[in-house]
Parts: C-alpha cells; structure tokens; sequence
C-alpha cells in the first residue's frame, strides 16, 4: 500500500470542482427481465439493491460521458478548459482498445496539446485518478482533471444471473488544484493484488484472447465474475484497510469522519463494510438504487452527491474504492470552512 | 442443534439443499454471498477473503467444518 500526503511536501491540494454525466436512457429491473434477465425484480432488489440505472443509447461511448463530467467539473469550478494542464480519465470501458478513451475525450474537449491519458483499476480508477492528480499538483502541474467513466452495459451478458442486474453507465470528474495545506485532500491511499486479475474480467477482445467469432459465440467479450464472493470480501477488506491506514496515519478514528462515501458495487458490501467499519450507517452516502453499479465512476458520483448535498465546512470526508484486480483506495478530505 | 443442523436450515433459507451434506451447493454467487453473511451472524465470526477457498463454503459438510475449526481457533 501506498500512502500520500500533501502535507509532507509542504503543499495543499484541493477538489477545486465536480461534475457527473449520467446517459439518458433508464433501464429497470423489468426491462432487464423483457431483455432475458432469469431473476425476478425481487430477487434484483434483495441481491443488489439496484432499481434502475442508465445505459448509454447506440453511437454513445466512455469519452462522451466523461467529456460531458469534465466539462461540468470546469464550470463548477469557475475555470476555463484552458487552463487544465492533464487529463487523466479512469476506465476499463475504453472506446477502443486503442487509442485512450482520454485522447478522444481531449479532441471533444479541445485540450490543446494538454497531456492526456487512462488509468485502468476497475472500481478504484477514480481514487487512482485523484492520487496521480494529486502527485501532478505536488510537482506544479494544476489543475488538472481527474475523470473516471465506465460503459459496462456494452459488455453485460443479460443472461448471466450473476453480473446481469448490477451495472450501469456514468462518468464523474473532479478538476485538482492547489489549495490551503491542511484542507481539500488530506491523504490518498492505493493498492492493489494482482492475485485477483481473473476475479471479474473480460477474457477476449485483448492481447490475450483476440475478438474472434469463437469468443463471442462464447460470450467472452462479455464481463465474467465467477469468484463473485471472494470479490466481495476482498472489496470490503480492501476498503477498510485503505480507509484504516489513512486515518491511523492522520491520528483519527471512524467517530471524526462525517461522511463515508464509497464505491457503490452493491448495497450488500456497503451494508458489510458499515457493519465492520463500525460507522453509523446514516454517515454511510449511499446512492445506487437509480445508477447501479457504475464501475470507476461510482464512487465520484456519489461524492459529488455528497459534497453537495450533505457536506459541510470541516467536515471530514472519506472516500473508498474496492473491485476487480484487486485494487482498492482511499481519499481523505477536509472540507474547506 | 449441531452445527451441521444450523448450517443446513441457513442453505435452506437461500437455496435448495442437496440430497447429502457433502454435496455441492449449486447457486450464483450473489446467493453465495448471502449464505456467508447468513453463517457469519449465526455463528458469529467474520469471513475473510482468505477464508474462502474453493473447497470451503462448497457444501453444508464444508462449511460446518470451517466454522468449527474458525471457533477453535
């Protein structure tokens, strides 16, 4: 595990702005049923806690929505495009396989000659995001845009009971600047354990297992979750380990944090992870019974949420992420007074 | 009743028991993962990622097993 902190370089970093892009189309348990989905709406909401979410329409992809996040982020913020000095774009939905989703995102965005790139770690990209954002700040390079977007509807096999029901589509986007040390973000802490490469995957379409007209017969360019209940656990314990060396780190404990915003894979591992964690649930931001799980993208979806709705001046905000790979994160934040 | 009995009328709640303990339980892993929880609260122990090998949380044999030995411990 590794641990930054602004502080220990003498700087401050800040979540200067945000903004969410969700597709229009609304998909629910019943539509999914229409689809060939073999669960019952009951069955979609006790396993999931999942009501709806959004699917993108056709021709609409990764770099749309998260065009649409950054550009709301900037205007958030009251900063201009021009200003942004790197995107970086969390994903494992790419446009395509090749160039990054980031590249087509930038033409939209017109970034100039801004570098521009992806970050691929499944339901932790945004706290990817933000940690690289952040080292880009620490060495004078702000703002800068740290945007996680997931089109995993592309790659849903309705059929398939376990992984059916739980994905949506949607894109946040945080623009990272300079800020008072001691405020904004605190300290970031990522991992990963690549003993979980093959816990939720896609097998073909890569360098591994080429798209052929086998593969998709197969269904493999479709998202496999075979060891779902190790995912699970390990999501959780990924999580609270991130979420703990933080605030062992900064001399604090669950009682100080306000708002527990994490990555929203299914409302049964953010029952566990309140329950472990100890944490009133009603600190627990819970915001997946309309979006499902929108991979990289939930967990900035629902702090943008939060910072809105619920945040308050001091408040200390902690940020988790946990999934496939494995890889997990976590983000403190001090609201600014 | 004996850890077997627990542990069987849990499955029973979430899925269908198998003819013999030692029988694979056959569901997806959502339900899997209710059956976990399930055990965790009735015996009052917390699941780890390390925990759950393949041949663990298998069969009603299997998972009356682990949760002894995890008591003992």
């Amino acid at each position: 595990m590794k641990v930054l902190r602004p502080a220990d370089f003498g700087r401050g970093v800040r979540v200067r702005g945000m903004g969410v892009a969700l597709p229009e189309r609304r998909v629910t348990n019943a539509d999914l049923i229409a689809m060939g989905c073999p669960l019952s709406e009951e069955e979609i909401v006790k396993l999931t806690g999942v009501h709806e979410r959004r699917w993108v329409g056709p021709g609409e992809a990764t770099s749309d929505l998260a065009s649409r996040a950054a550009r709301a982020a900037v205007a958030d913020a009251k900063a201009e495009l021009g200003e942004v000095e790197r995107l970086i774009l969390a994903t494992v939905s790419p446009d395509y396989s090749s160039p990054s989703a980031a590249c087509v995102a930038h033409a939209r965005l017109g970034l100039g000659e801004t570098p521009a790139h992806d970050v691929t770690a499944s339901c932790s990209g945004f706290v990817y995001a933000l940690e690289i954002a952040t080292r880009c700040v620490l060495t004078g390079e702000a703002p800068v845009l740290a945007v996680a977007a997931d089109v995993r509807s592309r790659f849903v096999d309705v059929t398939d009971r376990s992984t059916a029901a739980l994905f949506g589509d949607g894109a946040a986007a945080a623009l990272v600047d300079e800020g008072p040390v001691g405020e904004g973000l605190l300290a970031i802490a990522l991992l990963a354990d690549g003993s979980g490469a093959h816990s939720v995957y896609v097998p073909a379409g890569g360098s591994r297992e080429p798209a052929s007209e086998s593969t998709v017969a197969e269904g493999k360019h479709t998202i496999r979750m075979d060891a779902g209940p190790k995912v699970y656990l390990k999501a959780v314990e990924g999580m609270l380990g991130t979420a703990e060396a933080l605030l062992e780190r900064e001399g604090l404990s669950w009682d100080d944090v306000a708002m527990l915003v994490p990555h929203q894979p299914n409302r049964r591992i953010l029952d566990r992870l309140a329950r472990l964690a100890k944490i009133d649930p009603a600190k627990v931001v819970i915001d997946l019974e309309d979006k499902g799980n929108m991979s990289a993208a939930s967990v900035g979806v629902a702090l943008d949420r939060a910072l809105r709705e619920r945040a308050r001046p001091g408040d200390l905000v902690l940020v988790v992420a946990g999934g496939a790979g494995y890889t997990a994160g976590a983000a403190l934040l001090r609201i600014g007074e | 009743m004996d850890t077997r009995d627990t542990v069987r009328a849990i499955v029973a709640e979430l899925a269908t028991v198998p003819d013999d303990d030692e029988s694979p339980i056959d569901v997806e892993s959502l339900v899997r993962i209710q059956i976990i929880e399930a055990v965790e609260d009735a015996f009052d122990l917390i699941v780890s990622a390390d925990d759950l090998t393949p041949e663990r949380f298998a069969s009603v044999a299997s998972i009356a097993a682990f949760v002894e030995e995890k008591n003992d411990a």
